[in-house]
């Protein structure tokens, strides 16, 4: 006690004798300031505050010291940000019985925030890892006072002390071994304070690093509660389900890089409209059922299989499965289900093998590395965007309104057919699209042959705009050969760019061409193939304009080729 | 056809404010109804619009084109389609605060909050936080030219209530 007391007297004579000298040098400052004035002060608070929130949280915490109507004014201020920075600056945690007298008083202030009426804490957000169980018990008192201060969004991050712990200096560690074995036994989790579960001023809950229990007596009721996000917390099945069927007015929901939870029950949460769970380990179920959720999405690593249910979400707008456990037979069946669904993406699903989609809604739709898709069957007439990434697959298209195609195709060496089954799968496209995105991984993997050529009709003979990007460069490497290629693969197109990088360096060749009328087959045999019902673009080429770019996309050459000059330039 | 699109384009219906000095402006309705004090006086009451003249009590006339100009910049950056490039907004704001004191920063602040405009006022509000931002509290004292109405004694027993504000000191 002695020695507190002793502490303060110095901190206040030493403040005293700080004040003075700034007092001094402020005289100075205000003789020449005198008639100014004091405008700032003259603004409402709610303004004041305003201008505050740009701030860092100490400098607001410092204006207190201005005058007394900005004391008032940091007396009434909704927020309060509290990390590391504030906590233990210059890495003081190392001393932390010194520390907790100086953050006694930052807790005497949260416990004396007094709110005019009807006013209440905005928001309250720590940010720490945890050093010592008298740390802890500093954490859990703050996050009390704000609770009791009404707190409308509370975002509490708790990080683990893993890598502080490695940089600490051995001898204070000896001298520390009680609280570092606290430290280790406890540092994965918080034990949040069961009353944050009923505290019905809350609107925002964003939770990381946290043990969420629920005591016997206690039930959840979070009246307010709009947006929850969980992220790194432990809890388990009963207490998340508890609490989600606890917060009739939630609207949205994160649940990611959890453990420990089991399954998880959403019905019935009327006004539930995004739902996002990822990569939480151990989780083996999600029901959902007569939600009016716009948009789901879920990632869950195959650890172990993993189990959706979704019934009676007719609204569900976006959907998003990420390397989910999910069947061929159990997508087509929820997709007939959502009749509002306009997004949809497929990110590394594994069991998708024979995709079959029909939905007259749809607008968006990609597939990004689902390995053992051999086979897709899409009926979707409103369909716009569609993105492909993946290997060679049989193609059924129905969609009349697409406009934007993005194909990626990886090449596997054993398919002496390829090249033929990739053009047959460009021809799927003709009719539909007029802006189609095509990504390569090698130079030589779209090459026709000559008697291909003669064979087969050009795949995309509709296509106005191509756009092509090449991965690897292997020599020998034209780019001549290259457009000739496409022009095969899409004659009597508007534009053409080619995207690639050749030593190092990002190039991109644009160009544009104009055709002489008229288009129509004229029964010529030329050695552009079987364009058929066009005429052979080499007889109707009339100009070319081409553009370099380099990297930043700046423009660094432009040429314009009559049609007989290109036509030299490319054999 | 011709001659009623023509007339309706000439006849862009303009509101006249009074500034807190008595000087007068005529403004495009459009643009008048960014401030949501200029537009609740008409709520309910449309035809007053053409001769009404609406009194701006805490407007000076000094800040008033420059206030318009902002509104007016940015009605047409939300409507255009695709949205104006981030430079280009930035552009016209940092244009905007140039050349401007603290002292007529602070006036317009209290000009937006009077006319309850969000854009405005959030616009304002951070640049004058940027300029006050990792300063000591001398310097924010001095800069807004408050007076300290604490006795020595007040102040150091504040500084101390809140010492941890104080140490670890960042400041510019």
């Amino acid at each position: 006690m002695f020695l507190f007391l002793r502490i303060l007297c110095i901190h206040i004579l030493n403040s005293i004798l700080r004040t003075v000298l700034v007092q001094e040098s402020f005289d100075i400052v205000k003789k020449t300031r005198i008639d100014e004035m004091d405008m700032i002060s003259e603004l409402p608070e709610p303004i004041l505050h305003h201008i505050l929130s740009f701030l860092p949280f100490k400098q607001v915490a410092r204006t207190c010291v201005l005058s007394k109507k900005w004391e008032e004014t940091w007396r009434t201020y909704p927020v309060f940000k509290i990390d590391e920075s504030i906590l233990f600056p210059k890495d003081e945690w190392r001393y932390l019985d010194k520390r907790m007298k100086s953050l006694n008083y930052l807790e005497q202030t949260l416990r004396n925030r007094h709110f005019k009426d009807l006013v209440c804490m905005e928001k309250f957000r720590m940010k720490t890892k945890l050093f010592g169980e008298e740390f802890v018990s500093f954490v859990d008192r703050c996050i009390c006072y704000a609770i009791g201060n009404n707190v409308k969004k509370l975002k509490l991050g708790i990080y683990s002390i893993g890598n502080d712990v490695k940089k600490m200096n051995l001898g204070i560690l000896s001298k520390r071994w009680h609280e570092l074995e606290f430290v280790l036994k406890s540092n994965r989790w918080y034990d949040l304070p069961p009353i944050v579960l009923c505290a019905k001023s809350i609107e925002v809950l964003k939770l990381r690093g946290c043990k969420l229990e629920l005591p016997r007596k206690i039930n959840v009721k979070l009246a307010s509660l709009r947006r929850m996000h969980l992220v790194e917390v432990y809890s388990n099945s009963h207490v998340i389900n508890n609490l989600l069927a606890g917060c009739p007015l939630i609207e949205e929901i994160g649940i990611s890089n959890c453990e420990g939870i089991e399954s998880v029950e959403l019905f019935g949460l009327e006004r539930l409209n995004d739902i996002m769970i990822a990569d939480n380990m151990g989780l083996e179920r999600v029901d959902m059922k007569k939600l009016n959720v716009s948009s789901l999405s879920i990632f869950q690593p195959l650890t172990i299989p993993f189990e959706i249910n979704i019934t009676i979400c007719t609204n569900l707008k976006n959907l998003k499965f990420v390397e989910a456990y999910i069947t061929d037979e159990w997508l087509c069946q929820l997709i007939y289900e959502l009749p509002l669904l306009e997004c949809l993406e497929l990110c590394h699903c594994k069991e998708l093998k024979r995709i079959k989609i029909s939905s007259p809604s749809l607008k968006t739709f990609s597939i990004f590395g689902c390995m053992y898709v051999v086979e897709l069957k899409i009926d979707t007439l409103n369909l716009t965007h569609f993105t492909y990434d993946g290997g060679m697959m049989f193609l059924c298209l129905n969609a009349l309104a697409l406009s934007n195609v993005d194909l990626s195709l990886f090449r596997s060496n054993t398919d002496t057919y390829w090249n033929a089954k990739f053009i047959e799968l460009l021809a799927q496209f003709h009719k539909f699209s007029e802006m189609l995105s095509l990504r390569v991984s090698k130079n030589e993997e779209f090459i026709v042959s000559k008697e291909l050529r003669q064979m087969i009709p050009s795949p995309l003979s509709s296509c106005k705009h191509l756009n092509l990007r090449i991965d690897t460069i292997s020599q020998p490497f034209s780019i001549a050969k290259v457009v000739d290629e496409l022009l095969w693969i899409a004659p009597h197109i508007k534009t053409l760019s080619i995207e690639y990088f050749l030593s190092g360096a990002f190039k991109k060749t644009s160009f544009e061409f104009s055709y002489k009328k008229p288009l129509v087959y004229e029964d010529e045999i030329s050695s552009c193939g079987n364009s058929f019902p066009l005429s052979c673009w080499q007889y109707c080429i009339e100009k070319v304009k081409l553009e370099f770019n380099d990297c930043e996309g700046n423009s660094t050459k432009g040429y314009s080729l009559e049609g007989r000059e290109f036509l030299e330039k490319i054999y | 056809m011709a001659s009623s699109s023509s007339s309706s384009s000439t006849q862009v219906k303009k509101i006249t404010l009074k500034a807190a000095d008595g000087k007068h402006f005529e403004v495009e309705e459009p643009v008048a109804m960014e401030m949501e004090t200029v537009k609740s006086f008409f709520v309910g009451n449309e035809d007053a619009m053409k001769d009404m003249v609406v009194p701006l009590l805490n407007v000076s006339s000094e800040h008033m084109p420059a206030i318009l100009d902002f509104y007016r910049n940015h009605s047409e950056f939300r409507k255009r389609t695709p949205p104006p490039p981030a430079e280009e907004v930035k552009a016209f704001n940092e244009a905007f605060l140039e050349n401007k004191s603290d002292e007529q920063l602070m006036e317009m602040i209290m000009a937006a909050n009077f006319l309850n405009t969000k854009e405005l006022l959030n616009f304002l509000t951070e640049a004058a936080a940027n300029r006050i931002k990792n300063k000591s509290v001398e310097y924010v004292r001095a800069f807004f030219g408050i007076e300290n109405d604490f006795t020595p004694e007040e102040e150091a027993r504040i500084r101390a209530e809140n010492e941890w504000a104080f140490d670890g000191l960042d400041e510019d």
